[in-house]
């Protein structure tokens, strides 16, 4: 039989059978709905993670300090990390070939006669690489997923180069209401500025920027800031050594935790920590990793998930009994059918496929509810799991998959004994 | 009678049924030789083995013991696959209760064996280049439906090529059913009282078109009753208590 036919007549079989058929996919439609939701759990974690540490690389570690909160104010657990210590950090750690430090204060900032007070950040060369990958401000009116690049952000003159950071160059990049109001529409590039009475060189303006969460545009200040080598920031705008974010880049993606291990290590013995009663380390630092964040959000997420895959194992296990239970019914009521066909050559292949379609037609069928329902039920899902659960849209085929396996798994063993019928039983059969 | 090339030989063809403890033994020992283009009538008593020798030579059932060879071929030694083969292309098989899938038009009913020939891959040309190939040829390349609604148009239906057997009366269903067990060009047709649910003008017809077939060249095997049916036939085999009587 060609697959037309084979198709045929399995769907004019189902039709048969309405009802009992609706019924018994019941299982398959929770099983799979099941498993559109458990993968929508898994996905929402990964794309929350994605979404709010999208500026670490998978390739970073994220070196933080620690905090205790004493009398409602968050005190540094140990030292504070340090400029140095960031520094000192590609020599010490063999994995890490580069870090990326960043440093916020606030200063004042003076042309002629004007003298403004703001915030202010100390950066590396790829810090515009770095805010794009952040994805929380982009220049104003970009539109909505276009590509952003460095020069985007860029209203005139550059960035720092890496000479520049090394050096402690005596350079800024001035935010783009900055150099409005210091200037008045006149060029800065070239100009000089005093920042906290030290001279600097006015290299570029950053474009005007905007959050792209638009609820947050009121209430943030992108354009009002300026930007130093964060080498500068360091020796010219601090009295007491400032803390600094660092963000470690491995070299070799798969020797994460070896990295790690390096980090510590270099930490541990400048910031001369020491080992607790039970053996373990005293840290006054946090290591980071994308997986790591990834690893927390999941597990929160892993209870629920487990429940729904154990929901979605035993609707289909169900279901696929239905499934068998049907096609038992159905081979029974068309014994007579069976032996007709067999009669006019069908061979027990012939009839196997005939009901291993069928049941994988039916499973399909519901499989394909299922995952309207599942796709309907994520929002139930998400309320049950701090919001977050989100279509995998790989969980479709997977489904689909499943569900299809179940109609087979279950649909042959009646398919089995449909072939194994004698044919002139089979057509005796009352 | 062709007695160089028999269509059907059967050597000491037994069948015994297990009942329970009992045997029946429905089957004794039949030797059978029915040689191409004859027309054959089969007569007995209920009981005496007439079903039971038409569901062998239809490769329907296996017999206990004894040969069967159908166009030469021992049939015996055949596996279940290729006795479906062969039910399908050389054997046309007509009941008594017609036995139509009542889901399927007439038309589907109808090409419902060359469904089966297409999926292996085997067309008409294996066993039937050896006597029926000129047939096979001429309508091997029209695809299933359109063989089909031929062999309707063949007995007389084409008109309801579109029917379901619940649509259709007694006779127009037996109709359907010969053009079934025709639509394969075989080289065999076994009918086990085709009339046996019909009235008598209605049976009539239906022999009618019996004997036209015989007389465009096939071999017909037609078990029945009635002594009037027989008659139609070139001539007839009686059978008693499981044997060919002489
Ligand atoms: N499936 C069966 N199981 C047991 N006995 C059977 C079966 N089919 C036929 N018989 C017995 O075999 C004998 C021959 O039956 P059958 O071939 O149907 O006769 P006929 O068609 O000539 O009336 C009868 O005694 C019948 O009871
Ligand atoms: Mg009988």
């Amino acid at each position: 039989m060609t697959f037309v036919n084979v198709l045929r007549t399995a769907l004019s079989g189902i039709a048969a059978n309405k009802l009992r058929t609706g019924l018994t996919m019941l299982g398959i439609i929770i099983g799979v709905a099941s498993v559109i939701a458990t993968l929508a759990l898994g996905n929402g974690a990964r794309a929350a993670v994605e979404n709010s540490f999208r500026f670490l690389g998978s390739d970073q570690i994220q070196v933080s300090g620690q905090f205790t909160v004493e009398d409602g104010e968050p005190k540094p657990a140990g030292k504070l990390l340090s400029y140095e210590d960031g520094l000192t950090l590609p020599d010490a750690a063999p994995l890490i070939d580069r870090v990326e430090m960043t440093v916020r204060g606030s200063g004042k900032v003076r042309h002629g006669q004007t003298t403004l007070d703001m915030p202010f950040t100390g950066v590396d060369a790829g810090a515009l690489t770095s805010m794009i990958a952040d994805g929380k401000v982009q220049p104003v009116g970009w539109p909505a997923g276009d590509l952003l690049t460095s020069e985007a952000f860029l209203a005139r003159g550059r960035f720092f180069t890496h000479s520049e950071v090394a050096a402690g160059a005596q350079v800024c990049v001035l935010g783009y209401k900055t150099a409005d109001d210091l200037f008045l529409g006149d060029d800065p590039i070239g100009q000089t500025v005093w920042i906290n009475r030290k001279p600097c060189e006015v290299i570029g303006v950053i474009a005007e920027l905007e959050t792209v969460d638009e609820q947050e545009r009121t209430r943030s200040k992108p354009n009002e800031t300026f930007y130093l080598p964060v080498s500068t920031a360091v020796q010219n705008l601090f009295e007491n050594d400032p803390w600094v974010e660092i963000t470690a880049r491995v070299t070799d993606e798969a020797r994460m935790d070896e990295a790690k291990t390096q980090i510590a290590a270099h930490l541990r013995l400048r910031h001369g920590i020491e080992q607790g009663n039970d053996g373990k380390w005293l840290d006054d630092f946090r290591l980071t990793t994308k997986k790591d964040i990834l690893g927390v959000q999941q597990d929160a997420a892993r209870t629920f998930s487990v429940l729904l895959a154990a929901l979605a194992v035993v609707s289909l296990v169900v279901g696929g009994f239905g499934i068998m239970n049907v096609m038992l019914v159905s081979v029974t009521e068309r014994t007579r059918e069976i032996g007709v066909r067999m009669a006019v050559g069908a061979r027990q292949q012939d009839v196997v496929l005939q009901f291993l379609l069928e049941a994988a037609l039916l499973s399909l069928a519901g499989g394909l509810v299922g995952i309207l329902v599942g796709i309907l039920a994520i929002p139930l899902a998400a309320s049950l799991n701090a919001g977050l659960a989100l279509l995998d849209p790989a969980s479709i085929p997977v489904a689909l998959l499943v569900a299809l396996a179940t109609g087979i798994i279950f649909g042959l063993y009646p398919a089995l004994r449909a072939a194994r019928l004698d044919p002139i039983e089979a057509l005796r059969y009352e | 009678m062709n007695d160089q090339n028999p269509v059907i030989e059967t050597q000491n063809l037994t069948k015994t049924y297990r009942m329970g403890a009992a045997d029946v033994l429905a089957l004794r020992g039949v030797d059978m030789r029915i040689g191409a283009g004859d027309f054959v009538a089969l007569m007995g008593s209920s009981g005496s083995g007439k079903s039971t020798m038409m569901h062998l030579l239809g490769c329907l059932d296996t017999p206990t013991a004894g040969r069967y060879l159908l166009e030469g071929r021992d049939v015996g030694s055949l596996s279940a696959q290729e006795r479906a083969r062969v039910r399908n292309q050389r054997i046309g098989f007509i009941f008594q209760t017609f036995n139509l899938l009542p889901r399927l038009t007439a038309l589907d009913n109808v090409a419902l064996p060359l469904l089966y020939r297409a999926a292996g891959g085997q067309g008409d040309n294996g066993t039937s280049r050896l006597d029926h190939g000129a047939g096979s040829r001429a309508t091997g390349k029209q695809s299933p439906r359109e063989r089909a609604l031929a062999a309707l148009t063949r007995v007389g239906l084409a008109d309801r090529a579109g029917h379901r057997p619940t649509q259709l009366s007694g006779g127009q269903r037996q109709r359907v059913a010969i053009a079934r067990a025709l639509v394969g060009d075989p080289a065999l047709i076994l009918a086990d009282e085709p009339t046996g649910n019909l009235d008598s003008s209605t049976g009539g017809d239906i022999m009618r078109l019996l004997a036209e077939l015989h007389a465009e060249g096939r071999t017909l095997l037609l078990v029945t009753h009635d002594r009037a049916v027989a008659e139609q036939a070139e001539y007839t085999l009686h059978m008693r208590d499981g044997r060919l009587l002489p």
